[in-house]
């Protein structure tokens, strides 16, 4: 690998025509995100017809645009609306909207961007560094090791937030039965759906996780009666301190390798990488008390994993002409039609738009960081209106989002359901989180399960007999084991001693 | 004085009652316009025209559509867009066209695969709900295996007592034909889904599933730089297919190959549109066909054209297809539904 191709990456991205295509991108990325609902899959739909006539390399540059962009919309509602604007957004909802309620929105929202850029940084570095190397690895990994992957993130689902991980857990499970109602891939027949139609394609995780935190939160609040602004008094600082800088650093470091690695996978990519880095920080930090109640490395370390893990998420596809979720598989489809085959002769044939992609990748992170640090005020100003006025502003919103997923009015009684769930949950002390999370991770645990069986004609021995998927349940029991023999340790130590 | 305003309260309650029952009597009930209707007809087209593709865009499928509904926009000079609707087997968008008004405005384009859903799942359209507008292309099936499986022939498979094999959706044409192969060969197969060709392609190369039949378009390029081994492939004449020379056609092969379907494209709409507006987009569709763009993608991903009499004949045939899907489910025990 030369360094010239690096160079030459760069003077692709820096083109004034694929600069303009990567601000594009990244605006439209970050409005799409902060609307519930459409997602970037939808959106980069839309654009596709316009992707023909522009060339391939300002194509996939708008579209990864899109992609990260969209990734930093999400976080801004997580933040200040608790609106999770997808599943790798939940994770922020838990400590970012704490700081948001302390008056340190901004240092939440200024340290995501900064975690953000970082760990697009340096995933793009790794990629441009170990793209060959990590994608005939990476295409190794099969069903089991998917199943260890969505294993791990059930289990880290118990350390989310501030409630007791027994009830994260039930919660988790009730998330796993939802996540059953639709069409078995296996054996394609159809469980859980009544004969209806529209539950055929199962219950959609927007409609859910906008019935649990939005309109469940806002039930919740009305009840309370308090229908003033969420926070009075004044917004506070609006960029992070020296000291939250310096507080949140491990977390970026970590959480660009746990996302970066973690984003290689397909499926469960930024999902679990957020999940993970949350976990890992809890369990780091020297207050893990703290977290769900404001601690900032809550936030940095996810917001660095999910952006490290989008960018990572690239490699399959410029690598091997393999896409790894909906959005790629588009991006595959748009340089098909520019009669651009992905493959393994992609970074020979048209070096152009492999270096050229990976060197925008990392100028468009930047043009998010510079856009967004102006708009965070504006942004702030949100949750000073009152709940009376801004309750009723989120439900239509939410709910023209969450019809405009796939145009059907089903979802929107989905979310009113599930909105009234959330406010049960909330009364109760259980926590939605888990659920929407296991809803996402319960399809991908039950079909690679049953994909690793078919594989090894039924004998268990598939998870011990490959490497990856036998270094994976080690390290799980080995993280399980640790914590209690810990526990115990601490019950014996806080009983009172015999004098 | 009280008196004199409740009154006028109630005197205006009434009047706007009074006016609300003239506003409903006097708007004209919906369905008044089928005189309407004849107009539009030989006008048509007036506004934009949906084709609905019931697959994710980005894929095969979604492509050629938008290639077709460029080259129709050209032709008709009205909008034509894509709209992808997806979703259970393509049951989802399928079923949108059959209840579309049959106008001429919605169209639906898919593979056939798409309608025999209504032989083997409880489906609200059957093959009559639809009219053909015309045949697109087929594309011919590949038998490949990953470069460390260990199968590298015909012979190599037929040896294996048992296996697993990689499918990339259950009951789809590429599974139904590798469970009639195995079944011939006297081997015990046993299908392992995936969701889609791209990640039963990445199984093959990365050696989580021994072979699969696939699509040419999916694993071309990695047969020519020798991650994958192409075995054999399977295509509507029982020739050798010229995106892999040399390597030899099933039928070569001595393998029956009557009761395995392969897939056919083709453009349609609900039921019930009137022949002139048909015969309009028709000429429309053939024009669109010849023109350079959706040829040029067919071309690339190695889907012919349908010709001569599969080409008029593709909606019978689509049926006959559909009635031996439905057969060799049953044949072979694949639960589904």
């Amino acid at each position: 690998m030369d360094f010239s191709d690096v160079l030459y990456g760069f003077q692709v991205a820096l083109q004034p025509e694929n600069l303009l295509f990567a601000l594009i991108g990244v605006v439209i990325g970050m409005v799409i995100g902060i609307l519930p609902g459409l997602g970037p899959p939808a959106t980069i739909a839309l654009m596709l017809p316009l992707t023909y006539v522009i060339p391939p390399e300002a194509a996939i540059i708008m579209v990864a645009g899109i992609y990260y962009g969209a990734y930093y919309g999400g976080t801004i509602t997580s933040v200040l609306l608790r609106l999770p604007g997808e599943a790798a957004s939940v994770v922020t909802v838990y400590d970012g909207h704490q700081m948001a309620l302390q008056g340190r929105a901004g240092p939440a929202l200024g340290i995501s961007a900064i975690g953000s850029f970082i760990g697009g940084v340096a995933a793009t570095i790794g990629l441009i560094f170990f793209a060959p190397v990590v994608a005939q690895f990476a295409v190794k990994l099969g069903p089991p090791e998917y199943v260890i992957l969505a294993v791990a993130g059930l289990a880290m689902v118990s350390s989310l937030g501030s409630a007791k991980p027994l009830k994260n857990v039930i919660s988790a499970c009730f998330g796993l039965l939802i996540a059953m109602v639709g069409i078995d891939v296996i054996t394609g027949s159809s469980r859980f759906t009544f004969g209806s139609f529209d539950l055929l394609g199962g219950i959609d995780f927007v409609a859910v996780a906008m019935g649990l935190f939005g309109l469940g939160d806002i039930l919740y609040e009305l009840e309370k009666g308090e229908l003033g602004a969420r926070i009075k008094g004044k917004i506070g600082r609006v960029l992070p301190t020296k000291q939250d800088m310096k507080d949140s650093s491990g977390a970026i470091a970590r959480g660009s390798v746990i996302g970066f690695v973690l984003g290689l996978l397909p499926g469960g990519g930024g999902v679990v990488s957020s999940l993970a880095s949350y976990a890992t920080e809890k369990k780091v930090s020297k207050h893990p008390e703290t977290f769900g109640h404001g601690a900032i490395a809550g936030v940095a370390g996810p917001e660095t994993a999910n952006n490290a893990g989008s960018t990572a998420s690239f490699l399959p596809l410029l690598s091997l002409g393999i896409p790894s979720n909906v959005v790629l598989a588009l991006v595959y489809g748009a340089l098909l039609i520019q009669g651009v085959t992905p493959g393994p002769n992609l970074i020979s044939e048209q070096p152009a738009i492999f270096w050229g992609v990976l060197a925008s990748m990392v100028i468009g992170n930047l043009m998010l960081l510079l856009l967004s640090i102006p708009l965070i005020r504006p942004f702030i100003a949100l949750i000073k209106v009152r709940l009376s006025i801004l309750s009723s502003l989120v439900v239509v919103v939410t709910m023209i989002g969450v019809y405009s997923v796939a145009n059907s009015t089903f979802d929107m009684w989905v979310m009113l359901v599930f909105g009234v769930i959330g406010y049960l949950m909330r009364k109760t002390g259980y926590d939605p989180g888990p659920m929407a999370l296991a809803i996402v991770l319960g399809p991908l645990l039950e079909s690679s399960f049953r994909q690793s069986m078919l594989m090894s004609s039924g004998s268990l021995g598939i998870f011990i007999e490959r490497p990856v998927a036998l270094i994976g349940l080690l390290a799980i029991a080995a993280v399980i084991g640790l914590r209690v023999v810990l526990g115990r340790k601490k019950v014996f130590q806080s009983l009172p001693s015999d004098s | 004085m009280k008196n004199t305003r409740r009154l006028t309260h109630r005197g205006v309650a009434v009047v706007a009652a009074a006016a609300a029952a003239l506003a409903f009597t006097a708007c004209s009930p919906a369905g008044a316009d089928s005189s309407a209707d004849a107009a539009a007809e030989s006008s048509f087209p007036e506004k934009t025209i949906t084709i609905v593709v019931p697959y994710a865009a980005g894929g095969l499928t979604d492509i050629a559509a938008r290639a077709l509904a460029a080259g129709m926009e050209a032709e008709l000079g009205q909008t034509v867009i894509v709209e992808n609707k997806e979703g259970a087997s393509a049951i989802t968008g399928t079923t949108e066209v059959s209840m579309a008004k049959p106008d001429g405005y919605t169209l639906g384009f898919a593979v056939d695969n798409a309608l025999a859903q209504s032989e083997i799942r409880d489906t609200a359209y059957t093959y009559d709900s639809f009219v053909p507008v015309r045949s697109m292309f087929t594309q011919p099936y590949v038998l490949v295996a990953g470069k460390d499986s260990g199968f590298t022939s015909i012979e190599d498979i037929a040896a294996a007592g048992s296996t697993p094999y990689g499918v990339s959706g259950i009951a789809n044409p590429q599974h139904l034909d590798a469970a009639v192969l195995l079944d011939e060969l006297g081997v015990e197969g046993s299908a392992v889904p995936f969701d889609g060709s791209a990640p039963l392609t990445q199984a093959l190369i990365g050696g989580n599933v021994p072979f699969a039949i696939a699509d040419v378009s999916s694993v071309k390029q990695y047969v020519e730089n020798g991650d994958l081994v192409a075995i054999a492939v399977l295509s509507s004449d029982g020739e050798e297919i010229e995106e892999f020379p040399g390597v030899p056609n099933l039928e070569e092969l001595g393998i029956d190959t009557s009761e395995m379907v392969l897939p056919v494209w083709g453009l349609f709409a609900p039921a019930g549109v009137p022949d002139a507006t048909l015969e309009t987009l028709k000429a429309a569709v053939d024009a669109a066909v010849d023109s350079e763009g959706f040829q040029s993608v067919i071309t690339t991903n190695g889907m012919p054209l349908l010709t001569g009499e599969a080409a008029e004949n593709w909606y019978e045939d689509a049926r006959k297809s559909g009635a031996i899907v439905k057969s060799l489910i049953e044949k072979f025990n694949i639960q589904i539904g």
